[in-house]
């Protein structure tokens, strides 16, 4: 039986012997020529902590008292309607939340954020790094690909992601929030690639592993569709970031490619009808029964650089990322016309989400 | 590594970055290499960590965490390069069949390297960073925890499965070995 402490020291002789430290050819050259034209990020502003923290210690003294006398007004009247008998709340769908990812280089991670549909109320939902957020249906819970969260950042639940070397990555739940839609895959150089895949597991507990794309079949998840009998992914080309859209039925029939398109994200529209894909920086709109893919254009940026984009609940806006030196969030009503930009950070946005959490009053 | 010039490449000063990349480089190759076991995707994982690190160095608060800071790109780098290849891509790596190991003790340190090998190809990438950063960078634990992203109890935990995994797999291979020899006696 060898020793641990023999195993640390053979491992440490070993690792030393075999570092290899030299460089590759151009790789200098390489390195070099890219960082030189490419921009430095500026320094972080603190603007957008002023707009999480609101405008109140930005505004004046002599307009506080103003500000009491609104806010008091404002109560009233949602006292009159409570005791109206009216609920406050909007029924679904309404245009709650947006969640977001930011990846923060300095943390080296992803930093998960809501915001209002208008840019205002930035609020940072945990302090933990996390992947690929989304809803529930309901608004009242965020998927964290491992863990749920309410929209106020405490832990609701836990799932175990890694399976020995499988690792099991859930961003989305069922519309009915029994099951999540996973993406399992293997990162052992040893693994049997074709368990890569889609798959399923009960919300409750993360547990009942279910697959549902066959074998070989593998890529970014996309969503449940709103009724939950179909599932969206698409399936990156080698060394890309891009690749064709598919749809399959949730207990794995009926495997499609939807389109001809290479698209580097896709999202489901709310009435299932369609889908919503950002593809070569071009946003389309692909009909789900035909596969016919209709342009949707920023009117006022006709070359708007998207790289991303998901309706908001009430089908009546969309939320996109648009690269330009960075990736920022913009919001266009479903003709193109009416963009507003929403986020203005010097770092990326990286995923995005439109719920129904009620908006901050 | 010198807080001048990291102060000055976080001023936007390339030639700054430039010499900082040329001290670093060598060894953010060597750890990229030893954890993805693939030249080739360790060489990206090693310019994309460069590249972000120049695009965000302004965010780096503290000039004397650039190291610890580098580090942390790289092993999210080489995360990130390592699930894009097991997502999209069929790399055959290979592995040397087990009858193949040499026999013998003059050779005896040479089939404990390839059995070490075999063994850390057998472990997942966030184990062989956790290995690689211990064991070959010489980190302490809070610093492990801080490239890789866990906490500390994390990368116990991960240490200790991967060096039970590693005695597992040297074991195995050396009954596989005394088999091998039992049977050409």
């Amino acid at each position: 039986m060898t020793s641990e402490r023999d195993i640390e020291l053979q491992l440490r002789r070993h690792l030393v012997d075999r570092a290899d430290p030299s460089l590759a050819q151009g790789q200098i050259d390489r390195l070099l020529a890219t960082t030189s034209v490419a921009r430095q990020r500026s320094r972080w502003s603190g603007s957008a902590h002023l707009v999480a923290r609101g405008v109140g210690s930005i505004v004046p003294r002599t307009s506080r008292t103003a500000l009491v006398l609104i806010s008091a007004a404002i109560l009233l009247l949602l006292g009159a309607i409570y005791l109206a008998g009216s609920n406050p709340r909007p029924r679904p769908p309404f245009n709650g939340l947006i969640l977001f990812g930011r990846f923060e280089e300095a943390a080296g991670d992803t930093v998960v954020y809501t915001i209002h549909p208008d840019g205002t109320g930035l609020h940072q939902v945990t302090p933990e790094p996390a992947e690929e957020p989304h809803w529930s249906h309901d608004g009242q819970r965020i998927l964290l690909g491992d863990r749920i969260v309410s929209p106020e950042g405490v832990v609701l639940q836990r799932y175990e992601a890694d399976r020995g070397t499988f690792h099991v990555q859930c961003p989305f739940f069922s519309p009915d929030e029994t099951r999540l839609l996973c993406e399992g895959f293997d990162d052992d150089a040893t693994a049997d690639l074709s368990l890569h895949g889609i798959y399923t597991v009960r919300a409750s507990d993360g547990e009942d592993l279910r697959r549902v794309t066959p074998g070989g079949a593998y890529g970014p998840v996309d969503g449940y569709a709103p009724d939950g009998r179909k599932i969206l992914f698409h399936t990156p080309h080698e060394g890309a970031q891009s690749g064709p859209l598919f749809v399959i039925d949730a207990n794995g029939a009926n495997l499609r490619r939807l389109g001809d398109l290479d698209v580097n994200s896709a999202s489901w529209a709310p009435d299932g009808r369609s889908v919503l894909v950002a593809s070569q920086r071009v946003l389309y709109r692909v009909d789900l029964a035909t596969g016919a893919a209709e342009r949707i254009q920023v009117t006022t940026i006709p070359d708007a650089q998207i790289v991303g984009a998901v309706w908001s609940p009430d089908q009546t806006q969309i939320l996109f990322k648009r690269i330009t030196t960075n990736i920022d969030l913009w919001v266009i009503n479903a003709d193109g016309s009416g963009v507003h930009q929403i986020t203005s950070d010097p770092l990326d946005e990286r995923y995005i989400d439109w719920g129904t959490h009620p908006l901050d009053p | 590594m010198s807080r001048e010039l990291v102060m000055l490449a976080r001023e936007g000063d390339h030639d700054a970055f430039t010499r900082l990349a040329l001290s670093s480089i060598g060894r953010l190759n060597a750890v990229a290499r030893l954890i993805l076991h693939d030249t080739t995707i360790a060489e990206d994982a090693v310019q994309d960590a460069l590249v972000e690190a120049w695009r965000n160095l302004r965010t780096l608060r503290d000039p004397d965490r650039f190291d610890a800071w580098l580090n942390r790109l790289l092993v999210r780098a080489c995360q990130d390069a390592w699930r894009r290849r097991s997502r999209r891509a069929l790399v055959e790596l290979p592995l040397r069949p087990i009858d193949d190991s040499p026999i013998g003790d003059v050779q005896s340190r040479v089939a404990l390297a390839d059995e070490l090998e075999r063994g850390l190809r057998r472990l997942t990438v966030d184990q062989r960073a956790v290995l690689v950063l211990t064991f070959y960078l010489d980190l302490p634990l809070a610093d492990v925890a801080a490239a890789t992203g866990v906490p500390v109890g994390t990368v116990k935990s991960r240490l200790n499965r991967s060096i039970s995994a590693l005695r597992a797999s040297l074991e195995a291979d050396s009954r596989h070995s005394s088999m091998a020899s039992e049977r050409l006696a």
